[in-house]
């Protein structure tokens, strides 16, 4: 049984069993983060690249509050911030808006990769862009970040396993 | 048998009215927006347009405009599922000669050809 | 053309239900389904967006006896002109009633995974504020009940209750 990540939500957790999706991210951006020594696990369903406030309700949905979020989350179980990698889905442009909003995979894009350049969070993989949906799923057996797409093949986001490292730590 | 230019920007709508057209005995040319319609007619002469209204770069009506301040003696036929009635009053008062409604019989496209050109 | 208009979709159910913008993906079941679907934006006086959806196992009986296949650049124009001509009907419905103009932009044809389209729609909904929208929601089914697509129409200048009364 899957855990499936709506738009604006999140899950963290420490050695996770279940595999963690996110179905269908179009301008979306999918975020995980993946720490490798006490094998604590972040995935969120960005919508918008900023928050109209401070400390808004749903800090899943915006880039500049989702990633301090979540690191915030993964520390309170115990995860090592210089331990961890993201990878990363989604940003697609899908459709054509007339008015105001552009480009907002564009826009969610440039806004997570910016809030992880900030903290030195290292991007490990990523299937970005384009104008097609993702389906970006954590396979917790085999620590890996797979993407499908409606008619096209599989792309695993991580080149090794993302596994605790820490002797002890999480459980294969 | 009469030049009939068909505007539509559905390729697949294109390709339907042609198909009546040509099986009708008439001759067809084509464009895909208001812009290349005003073009068209302006190459070709076209002794009946039929044009969509929905389309990119310029709509149907607009195009419709442009094409009577050119040519007054232009003969237009609205072809459109837009028809609703402050669009099909303004199609006529802006000089269209008659409105078809989408989905529509092909019997209707060969009656309004026949009324417009003989 | 007598098969566009033999196979006209049959109105089967409405309903109009106020969703989170942000439930927009699994409207319609899973949202890892893939669709095939011509996306509008509505202008004028009930400004806001139209769908019509069809899952991709049932598009290629639809557009086979129309194109001669499935898939392709006509059968997408084909999708899009149909989408366009039972979206228009509605509008046309709807803005005669009210005496009112309401109409689609062209088609933005779409082959895809439901939750991709109707994410990136949410996403500009709650851009604007809209966490909350109302969507009408209209089953159509052919003559034969082969195919069962979706009208769906997010008007954004009203809430559901406005709907409600002026109905």
């Amino acid at each position: 049984m899957s855990l499936a990540i709506g738009l604006g939500k999140y899950a963290v957790g420490k050695d996770v069993r279940q595999d963690w999706v996110i179905y269908g991210l179009g301008s979306c951006i999918g975020l995980i983060l993946c720490e490798r020594w006490e094998g604590v696990l972040g995935m969120a369903h960005i919508v918008l690249p900023a928050s109209p406030e401070p400390d808004p309700p749903e800090p899943a949905r915006y880039a500049d509050t989702a990633v301090p979020f979540l690191l915030q989350e993964m520390e309170r179980l115990g995860a090592i911030p210089n331990r961890i990698v993201a990878f990363l889905a989604g940003g697609a442009r899908m459709l054509e808006i007339n008015g105001a909003v552009g480009d907002i995979g564009r826009r969610n894009l440039e806004a997570v990769r910016e809030e992880l350049a900030m903290r030195r969070i290292r991007v490990g993989g990523e299937s970005v862009g384009g104008t097609f949906g993702r389906t970006l799923r954590w396979n917790a057996a085999e620590g890996l970040a797979i993407v499908s797409r409606f008619g096209a093949a599989d792309e695993v986001l991580t080149p090794v396993p993302c596994r605790p490292v820490r002797p002890g730590g999480g459980q294969a | 048998m009469a030049l009939v230019l068909v505007v539509d920007d559905a390729a697949f709508m294109r390709m339907r009215l042609k198909n009546v057209l040509v099986q009708d005995g008439h001759e067809v040319i084509e464009a895909g927006n208001g812009v290349e319609a005003i073009e068209m007619y302006r190459q070709h002469r076209p002794d009946l347009v039929m044009m969509d209204i929905t389309m990119p770069e310029m709509d149907g009506i607009t195009a419709l405009k442009k094409i009577l301040q050119d040519d007054p003696s232009a003969k237009i036929v609205i072809c459109s599922a837009l028809g609703q009635e402050s669009t099909v009053i303004e199609a006529i008062k802006s000089g269209a000669k008659d409105f078809i409604v989408k989905p529509f019989q092909p019997e209707r496209i060969l009656d309004a050809v026949k009324k417009q050109v003989g | 053309m007598s098969e566009l208009v033999e196979k006209r979709f049959k109105i089967t159910e409405v309903s109009m239900t106020q969703h989170e913008a942000e439930e927009l993906p699994n409207l319609l079941g899973d949202a890892s389904t893939p669709v095939c679907a011509s996306f509008f934006q509505v202008r004028g006086e009930l400004p806001g967006f139209l769908l019509l959806v069809m899952p991709v196992h049932e598009v290629a009986a639809l557009l086979e006896p129309l194109v001669g296949q499935g898939e392709g650049e006509m059968a997408d124009s084909a999708i899009g002109e149909i989408g366009n001509i039972v979206g228009s009907a509605f509008l046309n419905h709807i803005a005669d009633h009210y005496h009112i103009y309401a109409a689609p932009t062209p088609p933005q044809v779409f082959r895809d995974m439901i939750g991709a389209l109707m994410g990136s729609l949410a996403a500009v909904l709650v851009s604007g504020g809209k966490l909350e929208v109302p969507v009408v929601r209209t089953q159509l089914t052919q003559n034969e009940g082969v195919l069962s697509a979706f009208l769906l129409w997010i008007p954004e200048s009203f809430s559901l209750d406005e709907l409600r009364q002026s109905k």
